[in-house]
């Protein structure tokens, strides 16, 4: 399942259990500091994410 | 086994699609369980069974078989498993559950973190499974809804969530 098509059905879905869902794009190692910064800023109760690509992020930035 | 327990042990982050299979476990026998490539992922799974009072060395056994990944042996693995036998194979990934499903149409098989189980041929619907194999899938179609419906029966006041993708 394509990471847009998630996105698009957490955009319809959260409103059904009265949630209301923020888009956290990172596309580049250094848009991490500013998620997290906007995370930490603006604390959601759950956060989920597209596992592979943000793995792989995840591991270069650990390099 | 309740919906909910199952997931709890299996410590997913996804959907279970219903319990088709289950392991037989009579008193003062013990239950093998094969588990292809024992990693710490599997020890809260040990440690919810131990909950459960299934001991190790008491009345729950674990054989573990390690492979390099490679289909060849998965494969082995899977079909040496159902040699011993154990009473249920719980495999961690699409392909060891792929494995374990050529190995046996018997022998119970928990598949756990599966992206797509109908995409990979595990089963042919995620609400009426057929077969010897049961699980949780991490991804996958109409899998969103259902994971937000979880989130909400087990934490009903979650209001905000965050998604973080590439």
């Amino acid at each position: 399942m394509a990471t847009a098509d998630i996105l698009e059905d957490l955009r319809k879905a959260t409103p059904l259990f009265q949630m209301a869902l923020t888009s956290l794009p990172a596309r580049t190692e250094v848009d991490f500091d500013r998620v997290f910064a906007q995370m930490s800023a603006d604390r959601p109760d759950v956060g989920t994410y597209s596992r592979m690509r943000v793995s792989k992020l995840c591991e270069s930035a650990g390099k | 086994m309740r919906r909910r327990e199952f997931i709890t042990l299996l410590g997913g982050a996804g959907a279970a699609w219903p319990l088709a299979a289950r392991a037989q476990h009579a008193p003062g026998k013990v239950a093998r369980v094969g588990i292809i490539d024992d990693s710490p992922s599997w020890d809260s799974f040990r440690q919810r069974l131990r909950e459960l009072n299934y001991v190790e060395g008491q009345n729950i056994a674990y054989v573990y078989l390690r492979t390099d990944g490679s289909p060849a042996q998965l494969d082995a693995a899977a079909a040496a498993l159902v040699q011993v036998p154990v009473n249920v194979i719980v495999a961690f990934g699409t392909p060891r559950a792929q494995a374990a499903q050529r190995a046996t149409k018997t022998i119970p098989i928990v598949a756990i973190s599966i992206s797509d189980p109908i995409a990979a041929g595990l089963v042919t619907s995620l609400a009426h499974p057929v077969g010897n194999i049961t699980g949780n899938t991490i991804l996958g179609p109409d899998i969103v809804t259902k994971k937000l419906q979880i989130l909400k029966d087990a934490f009903p006041a979650v209001a905000r969530v965050a998604y973080l993708w590439s």
